[in-house]
């Protein structure tokens, strides 16, 4: 993959602080912290870009990829060889404990990071921190795929530098956007449908801060015809959490309280 | 969406049914005004045919598109300009 692979709004993201890349033959420095955005329908490819720009990422820095709630089973069997040792699997509310410059991936963020959840722990974690994201670890980026802006907390969306993707959105869902949202991506999807042949529009990618579209580059190992459960896995990890953890993303069941540690008195 | 936004998308949403009545109507009906329709008449009784007369209707009825431009804001009458259609920016790794 060349380092000139996605366009300069992303790859000024996904690089590491003071990386240095060219555009158009003059040299620029990676801001490397951010959030990207990816918003797409089901089955529309945002899953599959998340993982190309992690390729990106592990190809090209030595950021660590942190897979939010990824099920375990995911990070043991379905991510590729030349992953392993680089990423991991933890959750966004143990931001302040990783001291390194993190690429997360937020993963269908409407179920995790929903605005009807606002107050739920994760959330205001993510609230908080998106403020400070150039602060933690020497500046963390934030990848985050959702079929939706309208399901997501704002204050996700009001901090840092922020890059959108957005790549087919079903007709019928965008009336029901973000009215900050709705026009950009109307237009995403008529300059999408002016050179994509796919029936869902997965060939291009329409990157919002560049005002450019982009080839997509759909990773081998993502390929069915290369290992199926494989691909199954990274393509759609949320379905191998246990039914519990399913219960809990839901929020169907309360997630178990944690256990208290008992206070020791010490005698004198 | 302004009041500005909404008139636009009516224009457009207007223009595109204009088009569609029968085979559509003539752009000087549609869009010029009535000394448009009154000389073509003029000169059709008269059975004066020809280059002067048709640079005489052309001038009649680009008087009348202006004046109903004029009204317009500025990024109608812009778009009102024939110009290419714009290729897809595509981005190139």
């Amino acid at each position: 993959m060349k380092k000139t692979q996605f366009p300069p709004s992303i790859t000024n993201l996904l690089l590491q602080e003071g990386q240095r890349w060219m555009v158009k033959g003059k040299p620029r420095t990676a801001l490397g912290t951010g959030i990207i955005p990816i918003i797409a329908s089901a089955r529309g490819g945002k899953t599959s870009l998340a993982y190309s720009m992690i390729d990106f990422v592990v190809e090209h820095t030595s950021r660590p990829v942190i897979l939010d709630s990824f099920p375990q089973r995911v990070i043991d069997e379905g991510i590729p060889e030349h992953w392993k040792g680089r990423v991991t699997n933890q959750s966004f509310n143990d931001i302040a404990k990783i001291d390194e410059p993190a690429v997360w991936l937020l993963d269908d963020s409407a179920t995790h990071f929903n605005s009807r959840s606002a107050m739920s722990s994760t959330n205001q974690t993510l609230a908080k921190s998106a403020g400070v994201l150039s602060h933690f670890g020497g500046g963390m980026t934030v990848l985050f795929t959702t079929q939706s802006m309208s399901g997501i907390d704002l204050s996700l969306l009001r901090y840092t530098t922020i890059s959108p993707v957005i790549r087919w959105v079903d007709y019928d869902l965008i009336p029901q956007e973000r009215k900050e949202w709705r026009s950009e991506i109307e237009y995403a999807q008529y300059q999408l449908k002016r050179v994509c042949k796919d029936e869902r529009l997965r060939d291009f990618f329409w990157s919002s801060k560049d005002k450019l579209l982009v080839p997509s580059n759909f990773p081998k190992f993502l390929s069915s015809n290369y290992d199926p459960i494989k691909a199954d896995l990274l393509s759609r990890p949320m379905r191998y959490h246990t039914v519990e953890q399913k219960e809990v993303l839901l929020g169907i069941v309360k997630p178990p309280a944690r256990k208290r540690q008992k206070k020791v008195k010490i005698d004198e | 969406m302004n009041n500005r936004d909404l008139q636009r998308k009516l224009d457009r949403i207007s223009a595109s049914r204009l088009s569609r009545i029968g085979e559509g109507i003539p752009k000087h009906v549609a869009l010029s005004d009535l000394n448009s329709i009154t000389l073509r008449n003029k000169f059709k009784r008269m059975g004066l045919k020809g280059n002067h007369i048709d640079s005489a209707l052309t001038m009649v009825d680009e008087i009348g598109f202006q004046k109903i431009l004029a009204n317009q804001p500025l990024g109608s009458r812009f778009a009102s300009i024939p110009q290419s259609k714009k290729k897809p920016q595509v981005w190139k790794a």
